[in-house]
């Protein structure tokens, strides 16, 4: 059985839960995240696997535990698998191919649905995430309101995914989309990425409004895995409670936050052009190049946020950077630009090729083939369509252009079989594009681990370099006049 | 602390991060081996460890770790 998620999947859901994370709902903040778009509420997974499972007659969900393994994200074709052993439990499984994307263990006992008299107006203590920094973690914090989904957007979300509620109650439904909430808006709030939930139901009938209590039990600093005890409580006492785990992004550490100051002027009279120039790497050099005296066009294609902030750290700098937005995979759009760049500057010396699409974990299998498809297109196009056409100008003034690449050519990561090969495509369209252009000096970049927004995860952002560190390595290669044409490595 | 007293209590964080009863470790197990040992899991089995052995894994460590058997060597030396 298929389950795809999409935009109206969302909007039930935030409609419902109450939870309205940005991770969720906001394109602009979720291109910030290692995700590089908006991912689908961990909860809304489990809920759209329920009508699948067969419910055993006079039987109701008592206990629950879902690992969610990774964020599941918008208009792709996730496989539910059911496992009914027996009459007492079912295990669930989300899959996108081979890999398990989220795995669920309800456990049942006799007992009978309740249906609760949800108010017409949903209740919660917040309508913004909480942002906590890492320092508010220390005093273990403790956080405790009122809750409840709205009757209406309750009962539309359980429609839209077909869960009957004379089967199931309300009682899970309440409690996951509550831990969802909680999650996403209290603890810790903006930068969950939420990973697992124990839950053990006591009592099916349920008072609404209700009060949540969700309590530090731990917080690692290396990972940011918080774990907390969440309970739910009405004017009986205490019906259901469990354990929470989420992963708590740092702040955001590879925006351009650091102090870039004027430099003697080793790059004065360079005109560069950078595609992708808003953030990470390409941000990171055209702000190297500006600090020089070189004067940048900077190209973006969505992070306007971004290039604003580039554009304003730009402005105490002695050279001069202008960004523009537009799609550079695009032949057309770059041909336009080429002869405001011609106008303008007269000249090209230096063109940087930094963007390419986030990047996703796929496998070679049958169910990512079309995603891996479109992956090298579209990346290939970022680069094919920018050399294509100002190739010209970077020629007539005898300048470089550089590529940037990876070191995952070399050892290839399972998972990046999309990535390796656009990279390894790249490659081949620069090298070859160097012998028929004999008076500019190629370079290809083949990096490292490098902190950006897309590689912020616990794992990646160990031992990883800043984007700034390596702009300004790299840049030393494109400085002053080509020494040699042809194609030459760094890394 | 010794491996026989280590394997058991590691046994059990296995069983209860990858919520299988019947799951052993042994040295040469790594992640291929088990079903759902993804990053979530690899950072949950760490931070298991950590609390159940009451030691501290630093990031060299954890890179550093090629199988359940270098887990055990690393457990071991920081432990009483």
């Amino acid at each position: 059985v298929i389950v795809r998620f999409l935009e109206e999947h969302l909007r039930c859901f935030s409609a419902a839960s109450l939870d309205f994370n940005p991770a969720h709902l906001s394109e602009s903040y979720a291109r910030r995240t290692s995700s590089g778009q908006r991912v689908v509420y961990g909860m809304l997974g489990l809920l759209a696997c329920l009508r699948e499972i067969q419910l055993p007659a006079h039987q109701i969900p008592f206990e629950l535990r879902i690992d969610l393994k990774t964020p599941l994200v918008l208009d792709v074709d996730y496989a539910i698998s059911i496992e009914q052993g027996d009459s007492s439990s079912a295990k669930v499984m989300l899959r996108d191919g081979s890999a398990t994307m989220m795995r669920a263990r309800l456990e049942f006992h006799r007992g009978v649905p309740f249906h609760a008299n949800l108010p017409a107006t949903g209740v919660a203590p917040r309508r913004v995430s909480r942002t906590l920094e890492a320092s508010e973690f220390e005093p273990m914090p403790v956080f405790n309101g009122v809750y409840s989904p709205a009757r209406l957007a309750y009962q539309k979300l359980l429609t839209l995914l077909r869960i009957d509620r004379n089967v199931w109650g309300d009682a899970l439904p309440l409690a996951a989309l509550c831990s969802s909430y909680v999650t996403g808006m209290e603890l810790p709030g903006e930068r969950a990425t939420y990973s697992g939930l124990r839950l053990r139901i006591l009592r099916q009938a349920v008072d609404v409004p209700f009060s949540f209590r969700i309590a530090l039990d731990s917080y690692n600093t290396q990972f940011g895995l918080v774990q907390s005890q969440f309970a739910l409580r009405d004017a009986t006492g205490i019906w259901a409670e469990g354990e929470i785990s989420a992963i708590a992004r740092p702040p955001r550490c590879s925006g351009i936050t650091a102090q870039i100051e004027a430099g003697s002027g080793r790059f004065a009279g360079i005109v560069a052009l950078i595609i992708g120039a808003s953030r990470g790497l390409g941000a990171a050099m055209a702000l190297e190049l500006v600090a020089e005296g070189g004067t940048v066009v900077g190209v973006y294609a969505q992070s306007q946020e971004d290039a604003d902030e580039v554009l304003a750290t730009s402005n105490r700098l002695p050279g001069r950077l202008v960004m523009e937005r537009g799609d550079a995979s695009d032949l057309d759009w770059c041909i336009a630009l080429k002869s405001r760049v011609r106008a303008e500057f007269g000249r090209l010396d230096l063109l940087v090729c930094s963007a390419a699409p986030a990047i996703q974990p796929l496998r070679v299998e049958e169910a990512y083939y079309g995603r891996i498809q479109a992956y090298i297109a579209k990346g290939l196009a970022l680069v094919a369509a920018p050399l294509s056409s100002f190739l010209e100008l970077v020629s007539a003034s005898g300048g470089s252009v550089m590529v940037i690449s990876s070191s995952a050519v070399e050892e290839p990561p399972a998972v990046w079989p999309h990535y390796v090969a656009l990279k390894a495509a790249v490659e081949g369209f620069v090298r070859t594009a160097a012998v028929g252009n004999p008076k500019v000096t190629f370079w290809i970049a083949r990096l490292g681990r490098m902190l950006t927004d897309l590689s912020d995860t616990p794992m990646g952002r160990l031992d990883a370099e800043t984007p700034q560190s390596v702009a300004r390595r790299i840049l030393e290669h494109a400085r002053g006049q080509a020494v040699s044409t042809g194609v030459r490595f760094c890394s | 602390m010794d491996r026989n007293v280590i394997k058991p209590r590691l046994d059990a964080i296995f069983q209860d991060i990858f919520d299988d009863p019947l799951l052993e470790v042994s040295d040469r197990m790594m992640a291929a081996d088990v079903e759902g040992w993804d990053s979530i899991s690899h950072i949950n089995l760490i931070v298991a460890v950590e609390k159940e052995f009451k030691i501290r894994l630093t990031t060299a460590e954890v890179r550093g770790l090629n199988n359940v058997g270098d887990l055990m060597v690393l457990i071991s030396k920081k432990t009483p």
